[in-house]
């Protein structure tokens, strides 16, 4: 038998799934839009790695990481639940085994992260709001009515990039809806848009923080040239876009998967299983806290979210 | 007579001293309970947009206390000596909280030592209001604080002996009315109890023995009382530990200079800066607190 450790990220965009082999080569991937239900998006990624992958191999550990990580773990029996941060510093760390700074922009959550010698040295993320993230640029790219593919070749061609706020979402659509009134060319405002994303994530999450070479983006704005560019412009540094960055996160736990000493076989199987999930509110108290429930066929398996014993009753 | 005390801002400060003030004059007091969603609410609908969650908590425990009790103890406290201020928001609260519930009853003493309104002459006025002495008033102050200090420092001899432990550490610097509430600081304790980390704090502290020291890092004229002291465990404690675990209460003034101070001094130490404000979103926080935590451990162990 082969050995195989399974991945999953679960993001607010989009799940990615990786399968690997004992030398941590990538057997299979997957890479669909989480489309709010976490648990269908991840069958659908499990289905898409079963069909890839080479039949020869059997996946003895599964993990999950991203948002959605506890419930997706507890429904496939994960031995590894990890947070981003790790997996992705652990994912990026296996391929680009001397990088010093991890920059990542996702859907919802920025981060940096600082390596030393394979170590996580420091890192940050972005506080109470999204303002310059992926569903930032996703959405005025619909509100300009592009595209995001030709968003960035757009971006591309401008010599005059539009300046454009770049610290708070509403001030820089407001901005931008006055750059088009005033005449500016949708290039040069797309072009702005992209830079105000650079300039906002290195001004709030990158601020204080020493970049070093090389430098890794990921995320999914990392598939963004005009992004890309604007960041080697502003830090005077290479940064390195890899073709599988957005499967970091789900490498990491992959990774992890294999460190871990005990087995537990995973069964694709898994898809053809009917979850539910509940969200209850408890009315026991004053709190209110919100519980989730989980359920494998109608069976409950298992329920968080209570701050204490009388949460159990509800369940 | 039943005194209501809510269980916000100063509380956490003045625990020890009210309580046993009050118990000493032999007068009943009720503590409203830990933060809960309901008083947050409450704080919140009732309190203007600009204060800071800690003081629309504050707003909310006021009104759980209104109709439990016969007076609420509410004193306008604006330093402790004179270069040790406490912030606006806690030095307007008699005025807000009397311009927000008109009908309530309040139990309420000046101390500025500015206008040479001490603490012990408000104690003593406290006492006139409930029909105390002059002299047993005194006395029970004087107890109280007496009671307080021992307190606290057996708290400090506590936390030495956590230090010398060889469990991995965190210094929480944050304003005990955030550390200890139910609904902000709580969330990182009970993640640190869970998971077998020390959690030591900034402000159980004796400031004397590094007050220059803490005046030549970050600037003598640290007015505020508060951040004073929380700078002083900062100095003291912070190479014996692994991580420092910034905890605020959106929007703090204080908070937002000397946090940010302390993140561009202390270049050694990963840190973690939490602000917390009235949306609750704990998985965001589990998520930072989680990988924080893969990181001091990280360290501790010299790899991944």
């Amino acid at each position: 038998m082969k050995k195989a450790y399974l991945g999953i990220d679960i993001g607010s965009i989009s799940t990615k799934g990786v399968v690997i082999n004992e030398n941590k080569d990538i057997l299979a991937s997957s890479y669909l839009w989480t489309m709010g239900n976490p648990i269908q998006a991840v069958k659908n990624v499990l289905n898409e790695l079963c069909e890839k992958m080479d039949s020869s191999y059997t996946v003895v550990n599964a993990g999950t990481t991203g948002s959605a990580r506890k419930l997706i773990g507890v429904a496939l029996g994960a031995r590894v639940v990890k947070n981003e941060i790790t997996a992705h510093a652990v994912g990026t760390l296996s391929v680009v085994p001397d990088v010093k700074t991890i920059l990542e922009i996702g859907g919802q959550d920025s981060k940096i992260i600082l390596i030393n010698n394979g170590v996580v040295m420091d890192y940050a993320m972005n506080t109470l709001c999204a303002a310059g993230t992926g569903s930032f640029l996703s959405s005025q790219a619909k509100r300009l009515d592009l595209e995001l593919d030709s968003f960035a070749d757009l971006a591309l061609t401008s010599n005059n990039p539009a300046k454009i706020a770049a610290r708070c979402t509403v001030f820089a659509e407001s901005d931008l809806v006055h750059k088009a009134q005033i005449g500016y060319s949708k290039a040069d405002i797309v072009a702005g848009l992209c830079r105000a994303v650079v300039l906002n994530y290195l001004n709030n999450v990158g601020k204080g923080k020493q970049i070093k070479a090389p430098v890794v983006f990921q995320g999914g704005v990392s598939k963004n040239a005009a992004v890309v560019k604007e960041f080697e412009k502003e830090l005077q540094l290479p940064v390195h876009v890899d073709d599988s960055g957005h499967l970091m996160g789900a490498l990491g736990v992959a990774v992890l998967c294999k460190a871990e000493k005990e087995e537990t076989p995973f069964d694709f199987n898994i898809t053809e299983v009917n979850f539910e999930t509940k969200g209850i509110e408890c009315t026991q108290c004053p709190n209110n806290c919100e519980i989730i429930c989980v359920l494998k066929n109608n069976e409950m398996i298992d329920a968080w979210g209570n701050k204490c014993e009388r949460g159990t009753q509800v369940q | 007579m039943k005194i209501g005390i809510p269980r916000a801002l100063l509380y956490y400060f003045y625990e020890d001293l009210w309580l046993n003030f009050f118990k000493n004059i032999n007068v009943e007091t009720i503590v409203s309970p830990e933060t809960n969603k309901e008083i947050i609410r409450k704080g919140v609908r009732d309190s203007i947009d600009e204060s800071c969650f800690s003081s629309k908590i504050f707003i909310g425990h006021v009104e759980y206390l209104i109709d439990k009790c016969d007076m609420i103890f509410v004193p306008r406290i604006e330093n402790s000596a004179i270069m040790s201020e406490y912030c606006t928001a806690i030095f307007g609260l008699y005025d807000l909280v009397r311009n927000t519930f008109p009908n309530a009853k309040l139990l309420h003493a000046d101390v500025n030592y500015l206008l040479r309104k001490k603490e012990a002459a408000a104690f003593i006025s406290i006492g006139e209001t409930l029909n105390k002495s002059k002299e047993e008033a005194e006395a029970a102050y004087k107890a109280a604080v007496l009671t307080a200090n021992i307190l606290k420092q057996d708290r400090i001899t506590k936390q030495e002996a956590l230090l010398n432990s060889d469990d991995p550490k965190i210094l929480i610097f944050a304003h005990a009315y955030n550390t200890f509430d139910a609904s902000i600081g709580k969330v990182v304790t009970d993640f640190c109890a869970e998971n077998g980390i020390q959690v030591i704090y900034a402000d159980l502290v004796n400031q004397k023995p590094v007050k220059s020291k803490v005046a030549t890092t970050y600037g003598a004229k640290v007015y505020w009382k508060v951040t004073a002291e929380l700078l002083a465990g900062v100095e003291t404690y912070k190479d014996r530990v692994d991580g420092i675990v910034l905890i605020s209460a959106f929007p703090c003034g204080p908070d937002s200079i000397f946090n940010e101070l302390l993140i561009r001094v202390i270049k050694d130490k990963p840190i973690l800066s939490l602000v917390i404000d009235e949306q609750d979103a704990s998985t965001g926080i589990q998520t930072r607190l989680e990988s924080f935590t893969d990181i001091i451990m990280a360290k501790r162990r010299g790899h991944m």
